[in-house]
């Protein structure tokens, strides 16, 4: 069968046929951080989707599963944002959803060049009332450049499939090393000086969407809009969601941000801290992958257990040491950890309990 | 509100601790949490001494 036939008729793939999404986790499956719905500004329900809201609690995020929706198939979560209380936003207020987009990831769109190559975006949305929404693409720093997009929703209660066509960015400056290269905004009721005309690149605004959308669901209360499915292409039109194994989005989700739990209660050993004072004890952690850049490290009710397994104490701040040899792009952490009971020369376990996690991030 | 962490070796703040989840930063500028406590330190903020003994 030609491969135009089994991906769809007159599919044209310049990028190949595997790894076709720029974006991660566009079906919205990983969610490593729980399923609790979020209301605070610059947060995440869904791994590498982050909400921001300019109002904190005007409205939640939440992964949920799909199996009640009769009409969406091939996806089984998507990502729900709730009104909490209608409101008007301001020339100056925001409201997004946003995927920050490392720039080794678009290297191949020799963006910012004479030769740059065009991408589509596609997704499904499905939202409680009709009416155009909008988003863009954009540049990071300071002298913006975006590209602002509209999209008109035909169907209130019904999920539609959305394509964009972008063509490549000749001007502006795209990085292409582990910062920034673009982020790719949802518009979920931002304000006017966020604000620009949809369908042609320009310049000079920190633009989130499209002007004279429509600001549902910030201005409704009760207002929602679910999205999943969003595949973002180098080609002029859409082919189907790239399906990758579970494995793999979880792998790439990981460069960016890794939880360790325990839940079971057994084990959770993280690896060995030698004590070198009363308040502080350095070692060697691991981590699955290779992270984006410097990470944080957040403990919670971690604890430092003798060799012979009883608890020494409690850890309270775990930090990357930076003058050991300790690279920051690496699987193998050197960490300083202060703790409320370690003693000198003492080797230790860094221990999670039950109930207890490690974060680690490196988020764009 | 953050507090500085200082190196054994040289006594100088290597690192920040967020004082709301005691998340460790690193202070390097790649790092979006760091990009975070700088702004902080623009609105005219001072960060504390981290006490290792804080209970989280």
């Amino acid at each position: 069968m030609p491969i135009s036939s089994a991906l769809g008729s007159s599919a044209l793939l310049p990028a190949g046929l595997g790894f076709r999404n720029i974006l991660i986790n566009g079906n919205m499956r990983i969610s490593q951080r729980g399923t609790a719905a979020v209301s605070t500004n610059n947060s995440y329900a869904v791994d590498r989707w982050l909400v921001a809201q300019s109002t904190a609690g005007a409205w939640t995020a939440q992964q949920v599963t799909t199996a009640s929706f009769s009409n969406l198939s091939g996806f089984d979560y998507a990502y729900k944002f709730t009104k909490t209380a209608g409101n008007t936003p301001g020339a100056g207020d925001y409201n997004y959803l946003v995927q920050g987009i490392e720039g080794n990831n678009i290297a191949g769109l020799s963006w910012g060049t004479s030769a740059a190559k065009p991408v589509t975006l596609s997704f499904w949305v499905y939202s409680g009332a009709t009416g155009t929404f909008g988003g863009s693409i954009r540049t990071p720093g300071v002298t913006w450049w975006a590209y602002p997009f509209s999209y008109t929703v035909n169907a209130a209660n019904t999920w539609e499939y959305k394509t964009i066509s972008i063509p490549g960015a000749t001007s502006g400056t795209w990085p292409t090393d582990n910062n920034t290269g673009f982020s790719l905004f949802f518009d979920l009721g931002s304000g006017a000086n966020a604000r620009l005309a949809a369908g042609s690149w320009q310049s000079g605004t920190n633009c989130i969407g499209a002007s004279g959308t429509s600001q549902y669901p910030t201005n409704t209360s009760g207002g929602y809009l679910y999205i999943t499915g969003v595949q973002l292409e180098q080609n002029t039109q859409p082919t189907p969601f790239e399906q990758r194994s579970y494995g793999v989005e979880l792998s790439l989700c990981q460069r960016y941000y890794y939880r360790y739990s325990n839940p079971s209660g057994n084990g959770g050993g993280m690896g060995y801290l030698s004590g070198f004072s009363s308040t502080r004890a350095f070692g060697y952690i691991h981590i699955p992958v290779e992270m984006r850049g410097t990470i944080t490290i957040t403990p919670s009710s971690c604890q430092v257990d003798t060799i012979s397994l009883s608890n020494a104490g409690n850890i309270t701040a775990v930090a990357l040491y930076p003058t050991v040899g300790n690279a920051p792009y690496t699987t193998t952490l050197f960490v300083d950890c202060t703790t409320t009971g370690t003693a000198a020369g003492t080797l230790y376990h860094f221990r999670v309990p039950s109930g207890g996690q490690l974060q680690f991030s490196a988020e764009i | 509100m953050y507090a500085l962490l200082r190196s054994v070796e040289t006594n100088e703040p290597f690192a920040v601790i967020r004082l709301s989840d005691h998340a460790g930063i690193p202070m390097s500028e790649d790092n979006s949490d760091y990009k975070e406590y700088l702004k902080w330190l623009e609105q005219g903020n001072t960060p504390e001494e981290w006490n290792p003994n804080a209970i989280e």
